[in-house]
């Protein structure tokens, strides 16, 4: 009976791994898709300007980081590295907003709409679901270890957070 | 996207001004101070003569986005580097140029209405950085003058071009 119980909560586990990765996976060719939200010259905003996704690769840049240390002077690295902690946290809690914002949009839309696609829920909520824990990671590794060495976990959650943007349009909500 | 009259002023604008100011900076600063404080609204004579008030304005603003989102998305070196060329071409000494910009913070009047919060922290932050870092390079130079504020130009002095 014992082995049943874990035979039954391994497989669920691998199954919801696998499932999650996939959705992942997913949502990041969608984003690469609608190419990567990249802004080019001539390109130009509809009404609050580039993202806030864009300012990822400058907050989490450790090209940056690499010029502070070579100028060598211990103030303007405390400055540094207190900026933009202060900003990747800033970020992370803003992306985290959206995030609820789209979701709290989403049920609404969801409570009106005729023709609930169930596959598309469970994808969308599992984007979520793995958004949020992906930023609550981030947030808990910024505090520690700074953004600078994060920049490919914060380029994920943001492909991840414009995969969970285009399930929405997708749906017309 | 503009319409077909802002269009041609921006393109008018960037070809016969914007090309001839060297540094990114110096566009950002250049662009914001065509900008009424009070109302927002941007303002430039020969653009307007040419093109309408209306079309000029937006053609000032969509290129005060452009060149603003060029500057915040820069490296940090290459916003040092942005900021030193912009002190030296101020002419002003430069203990004063970076006691006045770390204690007054004129470069926040540079930020478009219209963006993104954290595109506007991040090019704030990059700003902050930039000048501790010429402040601790100018302490480095074995023979930085005193850090006293020298006294105040006789007449304004500005590194950006005329209107045209």
């Amino acid at each position: 009976m014992e082995y049943l119980l874990i035979f039954t909560a391994v497989a669920g586990i691998v199954l919801f791994v696998a499932f999650f990765l996939h959705s992942t996976r997913e949502a990041r060719e969608e984003y690469q898709g609608t190419g990567g939200a990249k802004l080019e010259p001539g390109d130009f905003w509809s009404d609050l300007g580039p993202p806030a996704s864009a300012a990822v690769s400058g907050i989490f840049s450790s090209e940056d980081e690499q010029f502070i240390v070579s100028e060598a002077d211990e103030r303007v690295s405390a400055l540094f590295r207190r900026e933009r902690k202060r900003l990747a946290l800033r970020w992370i809690e803003h992306q985290k907003q959206e995030a609820s914002g789209i979701m709290s949009r989403h049920r609404d839309a969801s409570r009106r709409a005729a023709d609930l696609q169930p596959a598309n829920e469970v994808k969308l909520f599992l984007r979520y679901a793995r958004l949020k824990v992906t930023f609550e990671f981030l947030a808990v590794s910024v505090w520690l270890v700074g953004p600078q060495r994060l920049r490919g976990l914060a380029e994920e959650a943001n492909a991840v957070f414009h995969g969970m943007q285009n399930v929405k349009t997708l749906r017309g909500n | 996207m503009l319409p077909a009259d802002a269009w041609e002023a921006y393109e008018d604008f960037r070809t016969r001004t914007l090309s001839r100011i060297p540094s990114k900076l110096e566009r950002l600063v250049y662009i914001a101070s065509t900008r009424d404080y009070n109302s927002g609204i941007y303002q430039h004579e020969g653009l307007a003569g040419r093109f309408g008030k209306e079309a000029a304005a937006r053609a000032l603003e969509y290129a005060h986005g452009e060149v603003f989102q060029a500057v915040s998305l820069l490296s940090l070196r290459r916003v040092t580097e942005e900021l030193r060329t912009y002190m030296e071409s101020s002419r002003e000494h430069p203990t004063a140029f970076l006691n006045a910009w770390q204690k007054l913070e004129p470069y926040r009047v540079a930020i478009p209405l219209r963006v993104d919060p954290t595109i506007a922290e991040l090019f704030i932050s990059n700003i902050k950085i930039a000048l501790a870092v010429l402040r601790h390079r100018l302490l480095e130079t074995p023979d930085h003058p005193p850090v006293a504020l020298p006294p105040p130009s006789p007449a304004p002095r500005s590194p950006l071009p005329f209107r045209n």
